[in-house]
């Protein structure tokens, strides 16, 4: 069987800088099927201007000056092999991103006329930007109230996913006051402030001083790509601004409790903890804190699977998971509120273990092996390629996939107990019953 | 050992027999990571009921209990070496699915057999796992996506083993002991049961030649039982269902069964059509989606369709989150009445037809996707390509496919309804 033996190119993506002060970032390769464009343009998630930013994405949806409404705009995309399009507000760390999707079959694979599948991708997404559906030169007003019902009915609806719930909520309660406790579909009493004119002098300077990052990943032809960019997509008159540096949480004041309640069958608990890593430090601190991540709960048989599901039977769901940006650590678990008590304390003392024992070698190899296989997997794929890239821009650092997976095998396992020593618990959050509360 | 090309796709499909009984079907490419599918035909429609030993739940309950080996929880194994392993357990099959570097694959495969070919049931740790699936159940009860669905087969099927959820009920869990565990081990993990599927970096050949050592030393599997009535084709009696949740607003599920029989290539290119009638009429690009999404009627986020074929059971569904349900039902209702005698299919029919040739070669895409396509083919006995021939050709898919549709499952009065949310008034 054929053999591989990690990344093998220094970076993942041919970068360049297009005129008009986009970055594009191109990935040549005959791997897929289809081609992919994602457009990121960020900004900090900060009051008002996040739901303002929220509302315009959903109204780029509905029509450009040339599509203009709802079905035309869907049809279109259906000719074009069924492409898929979509503009949403999504948030990474403390940045809101609007994060336009583009992805159609490479035209090798269609029966007929599929030469130009891509050119007229890069132009829907340069219409959208550029020339959204106006009425007298506003934003229909109907278009916005009908968006401003949907995104309230949007934000009432995430109630319905107890566990998402939850991890929001414990990251407002951790991010208190700052870029951090902010979600990206924005607050719906802000709503009510947002008129048309705002919404369009908004976007109409948002689209030419954000910074953009383009990827577009598939079987291209990289100079008619930057071609077809610098004449399809916005451009910027002057340079674009900066990405702005990365705020910090406020400092801890100590662990915090919050118990609430809700109509849910089981609880769910998510503790966030501090780790002393995050994304912009060193590779080798990052690849330490990931290791540590997985062996203790990021993992299908990480210490808090086996102990606390598989040896106590106290939940059927516990894992861990990175919040890269913040050096987070937050456990996850569906517990009843009986059992809240003694899980938290069982994963208390784990942490406390790992600080003070460190793990084992086993661990450290099986983590390391897990954790370069998906390393090495993720050229497969594409959304996984273009989120370690961009994540890496937002934070300001450079490390490529093939130095974290040089990093990963090198980890030694006193870094794990290091980390795992200097992790300290900020915020227990408990969404319970509601008669348990 | 038997390879097809496909010039469009531009791929190759190897299917071959395994000596011990079961298939085998490849989808050799380059690429940095392989995934397989074990795929055993017994799922929860194949229980046989309390009587026979064989509880709701127990094919569940089985796959989660196969992990553990005298020598500790297998997945430890595969980790250890880089693979990550995942199970589930449907309706007619349970699913051992692996993915890891091509370097590691064939370690992994030996493995999976390893996984399946013999179960270790001590009484404690079957106990424990009793506590383990309650606790899953429970989770599930505030997961709207799995209660609407229940919710729905309730409505379409009253009192069938397919409305009951896969893993069972808080009693008929307390029934598994580890006797009844290892009895149905032996019943269906027999190799004729076994198909084995994968995409990535792989020799065919020596794929073939691991897993028919991995298959060597079966254990001696039991007798057959008669196929049981659950696994007779579901017989629909549409009705009503209710859940309450607490929710922002109130989801509803409009279900449509098909009563006819189906197997292989014609089953698939229903299952097709219907998805085609489905976008037609109520897809993002139709006239009934932007109407009443501009009207507020509809929820654009949740809004949308689904098919579900088998040779057991045929539905699809219908719907989403609604402030008023009822209107929502009655809009849905009205435009499957009025769409026979419209010539919205025509107009729209190759519209659809590029939409979901789009698709389907997107599926190819990555090795799960590829994955799932074939296991979906051979789970009805068709070569993976005999599929990509519905959407061209002289036997692709045409309009009288959607007419017969709407002539015969999507009727108006046949329709069941499940709604999820607060008690109606």
């Amino acid at each position: 069987m054929s053999t591989a033996d990690g990344p093998t190119a220094p970076n993942d993506f041919d970068s360049r800088l297009l005129a008009g002060g986009g970055q594009l970032h191109i990935r040549q390769t005959t791997r897929f099927k289809s081609v992919w464009v994602d457009l990121f343009l960020p900004q900090l998630l900060q009051p008002v201007a996040v739901t303002q930013l929220a509302l315009l994405s959903r109204l780029l949806e509905r029509g450009t000056r040339r599509l203009p409404d709802l079905r035309a705009l869907n049809q279109y995309t259906d000719w074009l092999y069924g492409a898929a399009f979509s503009v949403q507000s999504v948030a990474f760390g403390p940045f809101q991103l609007l994060h336009l999707h583009y992805d159609a079959v490479d035209g090798a694979f269609v029966p007929r006329d599929g030469d130009d599948l891509l050119e007229r991708g890069l132009g829907l997404l340069g219409e959208v930007l550029a020339e959204p559906f106006l009425e007298d030169g506003q934003l229909p007003q109907a278009r916005i109230e009908q968006e401003k019902a949907s995104l309230r009915r949007f934000v009432e609806s995430l109630l319905n996913d107890r566990s998402l719930l939850a991890q929001r909520r414990c990251m407002e309660c951790i991010g208190a006051d700052t870029p951090w406790a902010l979600a990206p579909h924005g607050s719906p009493a802000e709503l009510s402030h947002l008129d048309g004119a705002s919404l369009l002098s908004f976007l109409r300077n948002f689209v030419i001083d954000a910074p953009m990052d383009i990827y577009v990943c598939g079987d291209v032809d990289t100079e008619q790509v930057a071609d077809l960019c610098v004449s399809l997509l916005p451009a910027a008159h002057d340079d674009r601004r900066a990405c702005a540096e990365i705020p910090q949480l406020l400092p801890l004041a100590g662990p915090q409790q919050i118990l609430e309640s809700a109509d849910v069958s089981q609880g769910r608990l998510v503790l966030g903890f501090r780790t002393p890593i995050r994304l912009g430090a060193t590779v080798a601190e990052y690849a330490a804190l990931m290791l540590m991540n997985l062996l203790f709960g990021g993992d299908a048989y990480s210490r808090l699977y086996n102990h606390i599901r598989e040896q106590l039977g106290l939940c059927y769901h516990i894992a861990s998971y990175l919040e890269p940006m913040a050096g987070l650590l937050l456990v996850e678990a569906g517990v009843e509120p009986e059992h809240r008590s003694a899980v938290v304390e069982q994963v208390l003392q784990e942490l406390r273990e790992l600080g003070t024992h460190g793990p084992s070698r086993a661990e450290v190899e099986r983590a390391q092996a897990l954790a370069r296989q998906r390393l090495d997997g993720a050229e497969d794929d594409r959304e996984s390629l273009v989120h370690f890239h961009h994540a890496r821009r937002l934070a300001g650092t450079n490390g490529s996939r093939l130095q974290l997976h040089a990093a990963l095998a090198a980890v030694p396992a006193e870094a794990v107990q290091s980390i795992a020593a200097t992790t300290v618990l900020d915020t227990e959050y408990f969404l319970g019953p509601q008669e348990s509360a | 050992m038997l390879t097809q090309i496909h010039d469009v796709l531009r791929e190759s499909v190897v299917i071959d027999d395994l000596d011990a009984g079961g298939g085998l079907c490849i989808v050799p490419r380059q690429g940095r990571r392989c995934h397989a599918v074990l795929s055993i035909s017994f799922g929860a429609l194949h229980e046989s009921g309390q009587a026979l030993g064989e509880p709701a739940g127990i094919a569940h309950f089985l796959e989660h209990r196969l992990f553990e080996k005298p020598t500790g929880d297998i997945g430890e194994r595969f980790t250890a070496i880089g693979a990550d392993i995942d199970a589930q357990t449907g309706f007619t099959t349970t699913s051992y699915s692996l993915t890891c570097g091509a370097e590691v694959f064939p370690q992994a495969i030996e493995l999976l057999f390893e996984l399946v070919r013999a179960g270790h049931f001590p009484q404690e740790s079957v106990g424990r796992e009793r506590d383990i699936i309650g606790h899953e159940i429970q989770l599930f009860e505030d997961n709207l996506e799995w209660v609407s669905f229940q919710m729905l087969l309730s409505a379409l099927y009253p009192d069938q083993r397919i409305a009951i959820d896969i893993a069972g009920t808080p009693e008929s869990l307390l029934a598994i002991d580890p006797a009844l565990l290892d009895r149905c081990h032996r019943r269906h993990y027999r190799p004729s049961a076994i198909q084995l599927l994968a995409c990535g970096p792989i020799e065919a050949a020596a794929l073939l030649d691991i897993s028919n050592q991995g298959m060597a030393t079966w254990p001696e599997w039991g007798p057959e039982l008669p196929m049981p009535t659950s696994m007779h084709r579901a017989k629909a009696d549409p009705g009503r269902r209710n859940a309450t949740m607490s929710l922002a607003r109130p989801r509803r599920l409009l279900g449509f069964a098909d009563e006819r029989p189906r197997q292989g290539l014609p089953l698939m290119r229903h299952e097709l059509a219907l998805k085609m009638t489905l976008d037609i009429l109520f897809g993002p690009g139709s006239e009934f989606f932007s109407r009443h999404y501009e009207s507020g009627l509809l929820d654009g986020e949740s809004f949308g369709g689904e098919v579900h074929m088998d040779e057991s059971y045929g539905f699809c569904l219908l719907g989403g989150d609604a402030d008023d349900p009822g209107a929502l039902e009655r809009a849905i209702l009205e435009e499957l009445a009025n769409a026979p005698s419209s010539n919205w299919i025509e107009t729209d029919f190759d519209r659809a037809l590029r939409r979901a040739y789009g698709d389907m070669v997107c599926r190819w895409e990555d090795v799960e996707g590829t994955v799932g396509f074939i296991e979906s083919a051979r789970e009805h006995d068709c070569h993976p390509f005999a599929l990509t021939g519905l959407y061209s050709g002289p036997g692709a898919i045409g309009v009288d496919d959607i007419r017969r549709c709407l002539d015969g499952i999507l009727q108006p009065d046949r329709v069941a309804v499940a709604t999820v949310g607060a008690p109606e008034p």
